[in-house]
């Protein structure tokens, strides 16, 4: 029966919509606890409930694929908070662009030679790299250097999870208090759930997150597909 | 709303149309970012219409990664065989990057500004 009704494409986009609503409101109850993550809530929830019903996969994407179409023109819409804080670049431009470029080159690095000591899983190693990226951009990149789309987006949103949920606790550690330097930090390497959750501290940090998070996709998805087969060679 | 939404999907199929056209190595949207940006930056201003539908956009942005998000159940063979790796490439990998960024950010900061150098230690 129930697989009759996940034929429905419109079953599965009402689910997701539900799912989504559902664990908003328990993460926002749980006053934004780090593992409350409404994105992590909602997949491990969906898994279930598509594992109870023996739903293939395919057939839960054949209707949430018109919420996944959107990714395409938000990514777009990234320029406008870019645009509008572009300015800050202006301000203080060695450190955004030299800070956002060597801590993408020390995330990059850092995976490359973490999968080569742990028994070289190169195929790994291509979703990997670029889990600092929004998933929008790092499911596009990924498969220009042999990766795979999904698992690059998986791998993108739980960086996401791990850098709202450690990141400011960390930085506090390394006494980090300038917002300029916490909200780039946070947007480079965990992007869009990063800038969410500096955002709770601080709209300047928000900013400078929102920034990072938009240059950090730029300059990987130009530099990483060319730079890929360096590091390979 | 619409007529902005129509806007960033017209950017977004220019970017696809450019990477497919010139077989460039950068995804077709983030293409279409650096134009919208460049449209921006030309004109000055944001498009009303364009800004309220990315606000939305962004917004809700969260929700968007559920379908793809969903999809690890596909690789669940991958997760149980590497869990170890992944676990320790994601959480040492966004470590190390959170601790780069705000450090590199941080020393350059304070060589241009060097009598403030001493305020926050």
């Amino acid at each position: 029966m129930f697989n009759q009704l996940m034929a429905q494409p419109l079953i599965p986009l009402a689910l997701t919509l539900g799912v989504f609503a559902a664990a908003t409101f328990v993460s926002g109850w749980s006053k934004g606890h780090p593992f409350a993550n409404s994105v992590l809530i909602s997949v491990c929830a969906l898994i279930l409930i598509l594992s109870i019903t023996q739903t293939p996969y395919e057939q839960y994407f054949a209707g949430a694929q018109f919420i996944h179409f959107l990714l395409g023109p938000a990514t777009v819409a990234l320029a406008v908070p870019l645009f509008r804080h572009l300015h800050r670049v202006r301000a203080a431009a060695l450190p955004v662009l030299v800070g956002i470029g060597a801590g993408s080159a020390s995330g990059v690095l850092s995976i490359v030679v973490i999968t080569w000591a742990l028994g070289g899983q190169e195929n790994l190693a291509t979703s990997l790299v670029t889990k600092s990226v929004t998933a929008p951009v790092s499911m596009a990149i990924a498969p220009q250097i042999g990766g795979m789309a999904s698992l690059a987006a998986i791998f993108s949103v739980l960086t996401g999870m791990i850098g709202a949920a450690f990141g400011p606790a960390l930085l506090n550690r390394l006494g980090i208090e300038d917002n300029l330097h916490r909200g780039l930090a946070m947007g480079t390497a965990s992007h869009g759930q990063g800038t969410a959750r500096i955002l709770q501290e601080s709209e300047e940090a928000g900013a400078f997150s929102a920034l990072a998070m938009g240059l950090t996709a730029l300059l990987m998805a130009l530099l990483l597909p060319v730079l890929w087969k360096l590091i390979l060679a | 709303m619409i007529i902005g939404m129509a806007i960033l999907i017209a950017f977004q199929v220019t970017g696809e149309l450019l990477a497919v056209g010139f077989r460039l190595p950068v995804p077709g949207p983030i293409i279409g970012m650096v134009l919208l940006l460049l449209w921006m930056q030309g004109s000055g201003r944001i498009d009303t219409s364009v800004a309220s539908a990315s606000d939305a956009l962004l917004a809700n942005m969260a929700v968007l990664f559920v379908p793809v998000g969903v999809g690890a159940m596909v690789y669940g063979e991958v997760f149980r065989r590497h869990w170890l790796l992944i676990a320790i490439a994601v959480v040492v990998g966004t470590v190390v990057t959170i601790a780069t960024t705000a450090l590199v950010a941080k020393f350059l900061t304070r060589s241009r500004t060097p009598a403030a150098a001493h305020v926050s230690s």
